[in-house]
């Protein structure tokens, strides 16, 4: 019973648009933007120059996003039921790393730019990078294990390469939810003799408004 | 756009150092400076342990690249046989580790002053005492090029003498009591001042000149017992061409004295950590003058003569000062002079 109940709520969550709907306009695409935040979980990788292995800390962010879906599912679907996407995001977060019970926190900007293949009409496979200018990092000086780091000038930046999951339903012909699940893995040091890269695991949640649909 | 996205990527950003600075560890070992030396002496202690009033102090001087002085630190020990640690915190990079240990006195500079530490061009290490100073004179100095980073954050600082040592023997000194009021033994060194170049490494300084003007041993025939050998150590820089002229005072039939030199000059080249032995056969007025580090005690050549010329002009005492005339070759002038104020 409980397996039915499982398949029937897949079945809905996959499905969902997949039927002819009652169509505004008949535009191919469909834009929205809205609100976001997201809670993750940071990483900060070995660092060799210094042999520091960080342990996974919180991270936030919040911000706007901006999504665009093209293309109809059938010749029934309404516009922006397709196949491709492309989101683009505007963020302020915290991103933290651990070395015992001292927190290096970095505060950034961040804007993913990413393309979405959906797979179904709710799910889709995100993939693309994310810049990142980090704006402020506290504490100014980490102190650990007889060794103080001028972390107070790490104000550098990063591209990260990001994929992830995600998944939007209606809410109503107005809006509509988005979560995603994604993985952001840092290409730069954070500083040139600091080779430690951080990379996050973030859930997010988007309230869109459709704006042309 | 996955070429922008590529792009972007590539571009990767190179950010900019930020300051990393540790917790580095130094220790510092003053044992070295007379270590080599310990075999030469008659007890070990005359030279590892050190008067109650006075200390071995180190100072420890660490220096940038461009030469300025980042971090110091100083501790005063009891003697040679303890260590210095300190810890210094610095930023990684390479740098110049300059160590200095001299004897002081109740906290206070005794035959030596440090000054001009702000910079390795400017740090000079001077003497401010113009007496004898014995075991007390000794100066150890140890450099290092260093680097301060994630794998290296403990630093051994050896030291060594910057100097040598000298041994001066007198043997039945009181033979002459009642002739010879003193004695002293001169050089044309002598030590003045220590600078130092980019790496460290120290420079001997010296006034140097022809003349026998610098005093580094005096003593009184009185003060001895009969067949008695007297020893005494002295601490000399590493300079070369040095040479060593023995005088003495001598009673004259006016109440005064008559100041004297012996006809043999020694010239070596004094080099550091070395033992240098002078002994004085004092009933026979002979002398010697050995380097006992090398194989086989090696007398140093005399060579008097080399010096004959200068005596008369620059010595501050007349020509006829001296007792007799050379009987040429290195050989005592005029023994039978002294005998015969000592009968």
């Amino acid at each position: 019973m409980r397996k039915h109940l499982l398949f029937l709520l897949l079945t809905a969550l996959c499905c969902n648009g997949l039927f002819a709907q009652d169509c505004e306009d008949d535009r191919p695409y469909r834009i929205a933007i809205g609100p976001k935040v997201g809670l993750g979980m940071d990483m900060g990788s070995h660092s060799k120059l210094e042999n520091l292995d960080f342990q996974m800390g919180l991270g936030y962010q919040f911000g706007g996003v901006f999504h665009a879906h093209f293309g109809r599912r059938s010749e029934l679907s309404c516009g922006g039921t397709g196949l491709l996407g492309v989101q683009i995001e505007a963020m302020y977060g915290g991103r933290s790393v651990k070395l015992d019970d001292a927190t290096l926190t970095t505060n950034c900007i961040e804007v993913p730019m990413l393309a979405q293949l959906y797979f179904t009409p709710n799910v889709a496979m995100l993939a693309g990078v994310t810049a990142v200018k980090i704006v402020g990092t506290t504490p100014s000086q980490l102190h650990y294990q007889g060794a103080t780091y001028g972390t107070g000038v790490i104000k550098g930046g990063d591209v990260m390469i990001t994929a992830g999951l995600a998944y939007k339903t209606s809410i109503n012909e107005s809006s509509s939810l988005m979560i995603d699940a994604r993985y952001n893995l840092g290409m730069s040091p954070l500083a040139g003799n600091f080779d430690t890269k951080i990379s996050s695991m973030m859930l997010s949640f988007a309230y869109l408004f459709n704006i042309v649909k | 756009m996955c070429l922008a996205m590529m792009a972007l990527i590539m571009s990767s950003c190179k950010n900019e150092d930020i300051s990393i600075s540790r917790e580095v560890s130094f220790e510092v070992t003053p044992y070295e400076v007379i270590n080599k030396w310990i075999p030469y002496v008659l007890n070990e202690s005359s030279l590892t342990d050190l008067s109650s009033n006075n200390q071995l102090r180190i100072n420890l001087l660490v220096y940038d690249r461009n030469g300025g002085l980042i971090a110091s630190d100083t501790k005063k020990l009891k003697d040679y046989n303890e260590n210095m640690i300190t810890t210094l915190e610095l930023s990684h990079g390479e740098y110049t580790v300059v160590a200095i240990s001299d004897v002081i006195e109740n906290g206070n500079d005794l035959c030596w002053t440090i000054k001009g530490t702000e910079r390795l061009s400017t740090l000079m290490i001077e003497k401010i005492s113009s007496v004898i100073n014995g075991e007390e004179a000794i100066v150890g100095i140890g450099n290092a090029k260093i680097m301060v980073d994630a794998d290296h954050s403990s630093h051994h600082v050896e030291m060594r003498p910057a100097g040598a040592l000298v041994i001066v023997k007198d043997s039945n000194m009181k033979y002459w009591e009642g002739v010879v009021s003193r004695s002293y033994l001169y050089s044309t060194k002598l030590n003045h001042a220590y600078t130092f170049n980019d790496n460290g490494s120290y420079v001997p300084n010296s006034d140097e000149n022809l003349t026998f003007n610098y005093r580094i041993h005096y003593n009184y025939p009185e003060w001895m017992q009969p067949n008695f050998i007297y020893w005494e150590y002295h601490f000399i820089q590493p300079f070369g061409n040095t040479a060593f002229q023995w005088r003495m005072l001598v009673n004259n039939d006016e109440g005064g004295v008559d100041e004297m030199a012996h006809n043999d000059t020694y010239q070596a080249n004094i080099k550091e950590s070395n033992v240098y032995e002078f002994f004085f056969d004092w009933p026979n007025l002979e002398w010697t003058l050995k380097d006992l580090t090398a194989n086989g005690k090696t007398t140093i050549g005399g060579d008097c003569g080399v010096y004959a010329g200068t005596k008369k002009d620059n010595m501050h005492y007349s020509e006829e000062s001296f007792i007799g005339e050379s009987l040429g070759g290195c050989q005592v002038i005029n023994k039978e002079a002294l005998e015969a104020i000592l009968k």
